[in-house]
């Protein structure tokens, strides 16, 4: 760690003030990160109740889409107040957000009124996008002032780990480094600094991005589908890109915070001249009420007319919407997987239009540095955490390279910006000149002044990305690879797609158990950087062997699954998986069978087998009885485990958080979890290090089930649904099968039932299912479509 | 003197003993029976050989005659094809109330397309095209235009033409530039040039009718835009500008702006014409909706391409009879372990091992590709079905066969045909024999209609792999069920185990293909032509174990005996070539790929 901080610095009492949808958003987060919250809004004069506005606030949390509460009860750690009667609890407060209305006089005011309240060690800091922290300050109490920062949270902040913080010469670093700590271990934040300017980083270039490409789509003529298609995947942009965009963040407040930003700017930014484009089109569609996805649409809206829900988009010329265009990419968007220059050149109207918007915005991103900050690596995360861009501007320009950035700059009459030059001309690996080298395996950014300066990462992060710079994995096939992790722990990175299960990442994960038990090693680590841990199973290569009537290779992958994770269970070394996003089905069943898990806060976990017409087969039936009977998640007796599993497994049930996965018994009491995800990987190291001072591999488990009797209990409870409306014929046979694993065959509660048992079990059930017409095709129509079958 | 006799018997043991065609066919609503089926192949085949066979061979060096414009048929072929409309011969599949007989599609597309390329190839692509504009234009066109041109089409009387190429523009449709302006009338002017157009311009027939693909204007780029045209040759003299109610079948002279400027010189079917075809402003009728005329070409040209595949198998089976009935005469050598005939100087050349594998080789794949095409052209038929299932497994199963049909039974045709050649020695190289010709004739059948290696892709990238598999299904599961349920017959072992090996190695090398070609489109692509060839293999072993076991049980006559021999040979000397394609398959696309093209 880099720097230690001290118990009595640590943050855990925060106040937000102001409750509105971003305050109450920080609000929730910080009751995600287990702080006591005290919400305070304005007195309202028509209730009885003074803190109506925010205690209304905290009801709303729990009906927030995406929910904003990693677990209900964590509203409970939440208080509501208001700012007349309550500013006096502020003594005792850590940290006061403050999230009120974007008015530098009523801030001020709030602030005089906090100023006599607030401890002496209490930090403050403003949410502001637009107001200077400068501007903020004035007036203010030298000793608020020296803890009072700019800490500008993304929408929504439970999600988007970006967090822009401001500081000055006035505040002590300890201070700022208490701060940025917890941001960034216990709200999980990607945190970067940035210079007092307008819009910081994140704001300043995306909002820059989204007008420059409003003004070359109307420019090129182009429709809102073929500007959000060239722009969004093919440049590694969520697929939103622009228009999609906007409707998400509300086209009224895009007016805003362009007009604000803009007023802001010094004369001479590049800003400036692509104001105005399409605005007109803008006041129509304000004045129809077509402000974005929070009333009945913006640039897309869907047509629910006729039962059928269609996505219609605005034709930006004539305003009328028709049925979207859903391959509106030019063949140019093609390009985007070999590398952005291709794209750019490409020769049709696509490539034209990319070339355009890319050009200036890179180039835009260039011309911030130093103004905003100097610190390119910065720009790059506020990109990636804020936006969701796969690749930061300098990160493309690299890919680009400099020099032929400048030729395409320069042949298209544009300007170059200075540091676009030092770039080109700098002494990187990249002869060409490059913003990024990697020498020793570290990320070196290249400083305003043309010399390298490596990037200062604490030594609780960790990545795949840090290894791949700094050498090759010890063995790789298609599906993953195994990485020395150092320190005696190895791990095993799956990269399929949506790191799915397939017979050559699970050869890889016994390579890797082979490797760490011969080798006498601490352990291994299972995980990626990639936004999910494992969505399931390689859903189409069963399909496929299922339809070549492959079922030989089917029953050996179900085999091979089974003894692989078995072989997770027993080996002699602790095996920890490192949670993230989805966990799905196989990925779930991984989890269950890893010594521990060290869970990114935002993992989404659940045995989602029954919506493509099978059931776990994996062990994931056996490890979530076991497991809910020995985490006392049911009541005792033999049925309580089987009647929960049957449920969670039944519907198809999926924890939207580490938190709720726990309360499901997928992760156990002794599970970790890590809000940060860069933070995740070493984490996991740290654990299996932990485990591996003691270890002897887990007892295999005995099961009590109770047979034919239990098997009848979950027919009636089938009955029900069926009788309810609520099953559709092949749910009945999914259950049916479901139901005959679960209860345990051929036994009852006399006698004990051992793994191998319900394994069997699992195999057998899964062996016909997959012959069962009805199976393919959910599991062709979710393959398909995305989206379940209900047959 | 060319010999050939229709392969009767081997179809009435396809339709009557291995595929259910007559129930098949009355469950669908056809007036149909065994008598009917074989009153027709008898009488086509015997039609066939008295009146193309004896012009085949002069059509072939006399060919046709291109004079300014027009071109001339020799005078046989003409009086020949009139013979034929007259017995009502081309028009079999046709709707009655068009004139047709009616029958299903499986006589004409199968027995009818093998008897016809064995006797006269050159000649029998000009009902084949004419068969598949009436279908096409029957099944999409407007009432008003159905009604006029189709009885014209299935009397035989006018003949159609289907208009894709483009001097710029073959295997990539998508960039054809050939107009289509609508007219206030609700007809088209169509304008361009058209290359390689089969039976383009000729005098066979009163009038020619060209399914063109066009597009109009402001239409979307690539095959999105392309939308189908519907263009006479000649206009009916009454004609004014609206529509074709209610107009006599008389004829203007003058032609509707569409021109013949070429016919090109070719290796085989010489009397056959290959036109450039010139439309200026020549008027024409959509058929479908607009920019909707890719799917409904390709509904021609999927017929199209089982026809040549039919080819394979009637050019194959004539140059089989031809050099084996030459060889029956032919003494050479003697018999390695002593003479047979010892009164003769030599004893007979069957009695030559490599003789007997050539005539093998011919036999076998012919028969095994004429048994997968009995079963193609009855899933035609069923493709129609109203019960949903059974349209559904046809359809599937049609769209995986087409293309294997297509590359397979041609790439075998020519094999054979070479291979028939080689029997003969230098008499299979001189014209007198005949069989030189049938082995240039094949020849364009790997070419056109999407050459064998855009079947192979087409395969490998698209029928494989649309609805996740599903086609595959069709095929695989009751494949697979055969072979369990023979496990247990002694006899069929010898079939049934390579046939098992043959399927196993199919399930791995389409799963192969899957998971690399998701991600590296080269892979797909390197393998597909071997995929494909492995592919036909698996439906040929299907077939011959299919045949092997009906056979079995009827054991002790020479027709099924020679079967399970066939079968033998199949299994033995055809079949193992499976091992190398897969070798080939699995090699990648690597020591393709990485070859430096600046060494090529």
């Amino acid at each position: 760690m880099s720097k230690e901080i001290s118990q009595s610095s640590v943050i855990d009492r925060v106040a937000v003030i102001g409750s509105g949808v971003m305050g109450a958003g920080i609000a929730a987060h910080c009751a995600n990160a287990g702080c006591e919250v005290l919400l305070l809004d304005i007195v309202t004069e028509d209730s009885d109740d003074r803190s109506a506005l925010a205690r209304e606030a905290i009801q709303k949390m729990h009906k927030s889409n995406p929910e904003m509460l990693m677990h209900k009860r964590n509203a409970k750690r939440i208080t509501p107040g208001n700012i007349e009667d309550d500013l006096k609890k502020l003594s005792d407060i850590d940290w006061v957000i403050e999230v009120i209305v974007e008015n530098l006089e009523i801030k001020r005011s709030l602030y005089a009124s906090m100023s006599e309240h607030i401890g002496p060690e209490t930090i403050v800091s403003s949410n502001t996008s637009t107001i200077p922290r400068a501007e903020l300050v004035e007036g203010m109490t030298s000793g608020m002032a020296s803890r009072f920062f700019i800490t500008h949270f993304f929408n929504p902040p439970r999600y988007l780990p970006l967090l822009e913080v401001v500081t000055s010469s006035e505040v002590d670093d300890s201070v700022k480094d208490r701060l940025c700590d917890f941001a960034d271990r216990s709200l999980g934040k990607r945190v970067i600094m940035c210079n007092d300017t307008p819009g910081f980083v994140g704001n300043r270039l995306g909002v820059y991005f989204i007008q420059r490409a409003f003004k070359a789509t109307i420019d090129h003529g182009l429709t809102v589908e073929q500007a959000d298609a060239m722009l969004g995947r093919p440049l590694g942009i969520p697929k939103t890109a622009v228009f999609g965009l906007m409707d998400l963040v509300g086209i009224d407040l895009s007016v805003h915070v362009i007009e604000s930003l803009v007023s802001h700017l010094p004369d001479d930014d590049p800003f400036h001249d692509i104001v105005g484009a399409g605005e007109d089109i803008i006041q129509d569609m304000i004045a129809d009420g077509y402000t974005g996805r929070k009333s009945k649409g913006g640039f897309y809206r869907l047509n629910k007319e006729g039962g059928k829900r269609v996505k219609e988009a605005r034709d930006l010329s004539t305003g009328e919407y028709a049925s979207a265009n859903r391959k509106a990419a030019f063949p140019s968007a093609k390009m985007g997987k070999q590398g952005l220059g291709p794209l750019m050149d490409y020769p049709d109207e696509g490539g034209a239009f990319v070339s355009d918007v890319l050009l200036d915005t890179l180039s835009y991103a260039a011309h911030l540095v130093p103004e905003v900050t100097d610190d390119i690596y910065s720009i790059d995360t506020a990109m990636k955490a804020g936006f969701n861009w796969k690749r930061g501007p300098f990160e493309m320009m690299d890919s680009i390279g400099a020099a032929s950035m400048i030729e395409r700059l320069e042949t298209t009459g544009r300007s170059v910006p200075t540091f676009l030059r030092t770039a080109a001309e700098s002494e990187t690996e990249d002869v060409n000149g490059s913003f990024y080298d990697s020498l020793l395996g570290e990320i070196n950014r290249l400083a305003p002044n043309g010399s390298l300066v490596t990037v200062e990462r604490s030594e609780s992060t960790l990545n795949v990305a840090d290894l791949k710079r700094r050498g090759k994995p010890l063995k790789r096939n298609g599906s993953a690879s195994i990485w020395d992790m150092g320190d005696e722990v190895l791990l095993v990175e799956y990269h399929t797609k949506m790191n799915a299960m397939d017979p050559m990442n699970m050869e890889m994960l016994l390579n890797a158990v082979d490797m760490a038990e011969s080798e006498g090693m601490k352990g291994i680590v299972i995980g990626n950087d990639a936004s999910n841990f494992c969505a399931g199973a390689n859903l189409g290569l069963a399909l496929f062997a299922a339809n070549l009537a492959a079922w030989k290779d089917l029953e050996d992958f179900i085999a091979l699954g089974q003894d692989t994770y078995q072989t997770i269970k027993y080996s002699e070394i602790p095996i920890v998986a490192a949670a993230a996003g989805m966990c799905l089905g196989g990925g779930a069943e991984v989890l269950m069978h890893c010594d521990a898990i060290q869970a990114h806060s935002e993992s989404y976990v659940g045995l989602v087998e029954v919506g493509v017409g099978i059931i776990p087969a994996w062990g994931g039936c056996k490890e979530l009885l076991g497991r809910l009977n020995e985490f006392k998640l049911v009541s005792e007796g033999p049925m309580g485990p089987v009647m929960k599993a049957f449920e969670y497994i039944g519907t198809a049930q999926v924890a939207k958080s580490a938190e709720q996965a726990r309360s499901m018994g997928f992760l156990g009491p002794e599970d970790r979890i890590t809000m940060n995800r860069d933070r995740l990987l070493a984490d996991a190291k740290s654990l299996v290090i932990e485990l591996s001072e003691e270890y002897s591999p887990p007892e295999p488990r005995s099961y009590s089930l109770p047979g034919a009797s239990g098997m009848l209990a979950l027919q009636l409870a089938l009955n029900d649904l069926v009788l309810s409306g609520m099953a559709t014929p092949h749910d009945v046979v999914v259950a049916t099968a479901l139901a005959e694993v679960l209860s345990g065959g051929d036994t009852d509660i006399t006698q004990k039932v051992d793994e191998e048992t319900i394994l069997s079990l699992e195999k057998a059930a899964i062996a016909r299912l997959a012959q069962d017409i009805d199976t393919l095709d959910r599991m062709q129509h979710m393959l398909e479509t995305g989206k379940p079958l209900r047959n | 003197m060319v010999e050939y006799n229709a392969p009767i018997r081997d179809y009435d043991f396809l339709f009557n003993e291995m595929f259910d065609a007559i129930p098949i066919a009355q469950k669908l609503g056809y007036d149909f029976d065994t008598d009917f089926l074989s009153m027709l192949t008898e009488g086509w085949g015997e039609h066939a050989k008295e009146v193309w066979l004896p012009i085949n061979q002069l059509g072939d060096r006399k060919g046709l005659v291109f004079d300014n414009g027009s071109i001339k048929m020799p005078e046989e072929f003409k009086s020949a094809y009139n013979e034929s409309i007259a017995g009502g011969w081309l028009s079999t599949s046709c709707k009655p109330e068009h004139g047709g007989m009616g029958v299903p599609v499986f006589f004409q597309a199968v027995t009818w397309a093998e008897i016809g390329t064995s006797t006269n190839m050159a000649m029998s692509v000009l009902p084949a095209l004419s068969l598949g504009v009436y279908d096409v234009l029957t099944e999409h066109g407007e009432k008003e235009l159905v009604d006029y041109f189709a009885t014209k089409l299935a009397s035989g009387k006018w003949a159609g033409t289907m208009c894709l190429t483009e001097p710029h523009a073959g295997t990539d449709l998508g960039i054809i530039t050939t107009k289509a302006v609508s007219q206030d009338d609700g007809s088209y002017k169509v304008t361009g040039t058209k290359i390689f157009i089969t039976y383009g311009e000729h005098d066979m027939t009163e009038n020619i009718i060209h399914l063109v693909l066009a597009k109009t204007p402001g239409a979307p780029e690539g095959t999105k835009g392309i939308s189908l045209f519907l263009v006479p040759k000649y206009l009916p003299s009454e004609w004014k500008s609206g529509g074709v109610k209610g107009l006599s079948h008389t004829l203007r002279t003058d032609h509707n702006g569409v021109t013949c400027s070429g016919s090109e010189e070719k290796m085989g079917i010489h009397a056959s014409p290959t036109c450039v075809m010139n439309f200026d402003e020549s008027i024409g009728w959509r058929v479908g909706d607009l920019h909707k005329g890719m799917p409904l070409m390709f509904e021609m040209m999927n017929r199209e391409r089982l026809a040549t595949g039919m080819m394979g198998i009637g050019l194959a089976e004539i140059a089989y009879q031809n050099s084996l009935a030459w060889a029956k005469e032919r003494r050479q050598g003697r018999d390695l372990r002593g003479p047979q005939d010892p009164n003769e100087s030599a004893d007979n050349i069957l009695v030559h091992p490599d003789v007997r594998r050539m005539l093998l080789e011919a036999k076998v794949n012919t028969e095994g590709c004429r048994a997968l095409a009995a079963w193609t052209g009855i899933l035609l038929d069923q493709m129609n079905s109203d019960d949903k299932e059974e349209a559904e497994m046809a359809e599937a199963l049609v769209a995986m066969f087409t293309p294997i049909v297509k590359a397979h039974f041609t790439d075998l045709g020519c094999e054979s045909a070479s291979t028939c050649m080689q029997v003969m020695g230098g008499a299979g190289y001189c014209t007198e024999y005949g069989v030189e010709q049938f082995y240039r004739d094949v020849r364009i059948s790997k070419i056109w209609e999407g050459t064998n290696g855009i079947q192979a892709l087409d395969l490998a990238g698209r029928k494989i792999t649309q609805n996740m598999g599903k086609n595959l299904r069709y095929l695989m599961w009751p494949l697979t069920e055969f072979i369990e349920n023979n496990k247990d017959i002694p006899e069929m072992a010898e079939f049934n185990k390579p046939l098992h090996q043959g399927v196993r190695g199919l399930q791995q090398l389409t799963l192969l293909m899957i998971a690399e070609g998701q991600g590296n489109p080269h892979f797909l692509a390197s393998g597909a032509t071997d995929y494909c060839r492995y592919f036909g293999n698996v439906l040929l072993a299907y077939m011959w174990a299919k045949m092997a076991k009906i056979s079995l049980n009827k054991k002790g006559t020479p027709f099924y005996d020679a079967k399970v021999a066939s079968a033998r040979y199949f299994f033995n000397r055809i079949f193992p070539e499976t091992v190398g394609l897969a070798a080939r398959i699995q090699s990648g696309h690597k020591n393709l790929m990485d070859y430096p093209v600046e060494m090529m």
